[in-house]
């Protein structure tokens, strides 16, 4: 395990590079969720790069600028941003591994990345999406309301009625605010990658819409379920993947592939 | 940007991890390190970014601080054969940051930041260790009090009490009840000293000249009035090296992005104070010597 800074000197991210445990010339990116699920989510990411690098990858995880202990504020983060950081974070993974391929795997806000820089100008071996974000608008409606329960828990009712300038803890302006809505994977430009695999806990109406776009630009585009024992069945949707040993299994096993390929 | 971020590894074969935090222009001349690191299970970034604002923060004012992760969380790993237990584990992981910064920085002095589980740490180290010259307990040790339970029908003065309790008991929010109760589980169950050794504990670290700030929030916490410390450890008039705060409207982990600011500012106002009166251009003085006595009168640079 490796941390590091890359990037422009100004805008420096931070990233941990697990390396191989044997010879391997398939590089995997790990693009975290937001950063309002960023703490609940680093524990399993850094046991994800543990376990994909034990089976012979090359694994890059990374902090979005303006998020985790990346350079900026935590009120410059933005999807487009973001999206730049995947693709300087693919350089950076090529670099240190001299991988052939790259796939990238993505999880909530990770995977709406991971997706968008696939429409323009990545091709990835595998795209993994794992509990995407496919509609802004619903993610952000979704966030709105655990922060309004979650103010009014808290006792901050009275104090934040009516503002709309910070979400679950987080700046959230309304530029960030428009453009976050402003995403639909099921628009744009075809995606690039040999195979997409969208894995959730349910399978819901936009994830075969997203199926259904994907398959139209002509790649293979799979959606899968993974059952998850009741304890972590029973939580909300945007805790469960923080929980779920059975998709790290999933996602250990659908990367195999990609080791001989 | 007033700093620069470097990857720290250090303790046994490099298996903790942390960010040095250091001042890109201005810096203070033998001012302590101050150290911070996780909050529970958090990974060192802290809740909500919190300790990335802080760190960088302070770097702004000439501090140098380091932000690391102990054996076992975020990006540090445990050290094979290491079978200490957890809270043993985290006061040793505290000792190696300082070691290490000696090595390899040259600091004499440190000032621990515990926040909530690990102000357990933070308060061990500080009175054990003649290196700690500061200890800020941000939502500390608190026991219910006298004053606490007179206090205690306030509350229901507040109206962010009532909706809340409405919208779970009389309109049945099934979600806002089920987190509520689950910010219940999530605390992290420890020991915490007795009034008697907490107040032998301050004694210990007032007698050798170390400062404290004691950072406490309202909401559902055990604390309930600024001086409800002093009536904790049966110190009546207090101490001039022991500073107290308290924020009646903030929460446990500072929700509020305001709150933030204002713990942030009160960090950087604390240790300027106290450390902050050696900034020099040049420096004669021997590393270490800014060790402040229990009578001096630092001078506050504003």
């Amino acid at each position: 395990m490796k941390p590091l800074f890359f990037g422009e000197a100004e805008r420096r991210l931070y990233g941990v590079y697990h390396p191989p445990a044997r010879p391997s010339r398939h590089a995997v990116l790990l693009c975290y969720p937001g950063m309002q699920e960023y703490n609940a989510s680093h524990w399993m990411f850094r046991r994800l790069a543990t376990s994909l690098s034990r089976e012979g990858h090359h694994v890059l995880r990374f902090d979005y600028f303006g998020t985790g202990d990346s350079d900026g504020e935590s009120d410059v983060a933005t999807p487009a941003s973001a999206l730049a950081d995947v693709h300087t974070a693919i350089r950076e993974v090529r670099d240190l591994s001299r991988a052939r391929e790259v796939s990238l795997v993505g999880l909530r806000f990770g995977a709406a990345c991971a997706a968008m820089a696939c429409t323009s100008g990545f091709s990835a071996r595998q795209l993994v999406l794992w509990e995407p974000v496919i509609y802004g608008s619903a993610y952000v409606r979704e966030l709105e309301a655990l922060d309004e329960r979650r103010n009014l828990v808290l006792l901050h009712a009275t104090r934040t009625r009516g503002r709309r300038d910070e979400l679950l803890g987080f700046p959230f302006n309304a530029e960030v605010r428009a453009a976050t809505e402003a995403v639909d994977l099921t628009i744009g430009a075809p995606i690039k990658a040999k195979r997409v695999v969208v894995l959730s806990s349910e399978q819901r109406s936009e994830h075969r819409a997203l199926r259904d776009w994907y398959e139209r630009s002509g790649v293979p585009t799979e959606l899968r379920t993974v059952q998850e024992p009741d304890e972590v069945a029973g939580r909300r949707l945007r805790e469960r993947p923080m929980l779920s040993n059975a998709v790290l299994l999933e996602l250990a096993a659908e990367l195999r592939g990609s080791l001989v390929g | 940007m007033t700093y620069t971020e470097k990857i720290f590894s250090f303790g046994p074969s490099g298996a903790l991890q942390g960010i040095l935090v250091e001042p890109r222009g201005r810096r203070i001349e033998n001012a302590p390190a101050i150290l911070t690191w996780n909050v529970g299970l958090h990974h060192h970034i802290g809740p909500h970014r919190f300790f990335v604002a802080l760190t960088r923060s302070l770097a702004a004012l000439g501090f140098t601080s380091l932000r690391f992760d102990i054996s076992g969380l975020g990006d540090s790993e445990v050290s094979q054969g290491d079978t200490r237990p957890d809270p043993e584990r985290a006061i040793a992981d505290v000792r190696e940051a300082m070691q290490a910064l000696t090595k390899q920085r040259k600091f004499q002095t440190f000032v621990p930041i515990g926040f909530c589980s690990s102000v357990d740490a933070a308060h061990a180290v500080g009175v054990s260790d003649p290196r700690v010259v500061g200890v800020i307990h941000l939502e500390g040790y608190g026991f219910r009090t006298k004053g606490f339970y007179l206090r205690y029908p306030l509350r229901f003065l507040d109206r962010n009490r009532w909706e809340r309790l409405i919208r779970m008991r009389v309109l049945g929010d099934g979600e806002a009840a089920a987190e509520a109760s689950q910010d219940k589980e999530r605390v992290y169950v420890r020991e915490y000293p007795t009034p008697e050794k907490l107040q032998s504990d301050i004694a210990t670290l007032v007698a050798r000249g170390a400062a404290l700030l004691l950072v406490y929030v309202g909401g559902d916490t055990d604390y309930a009035y600024k001086e409800q410390f002093f009536e904790m450890i049966d110190e009546r008039a207090g101490s001039n090296r022991v500073e107290l705060d308290f924020y009646p409207n903030a929460d446990h982990t500072f929700f509020i992005e305001e709150d933030r600011r204002r713990i942030i500012q009160r960090v950087g106002f604390f240790l300027r104070k106290h450390f902050g009166a050696t900034e020099r251009k040049t420096s004669t003085t021997a590393p270490g010597s800014n060790r402040v006595q229990p009578d001096s009168s630092p001078r506050v640079e504003r």
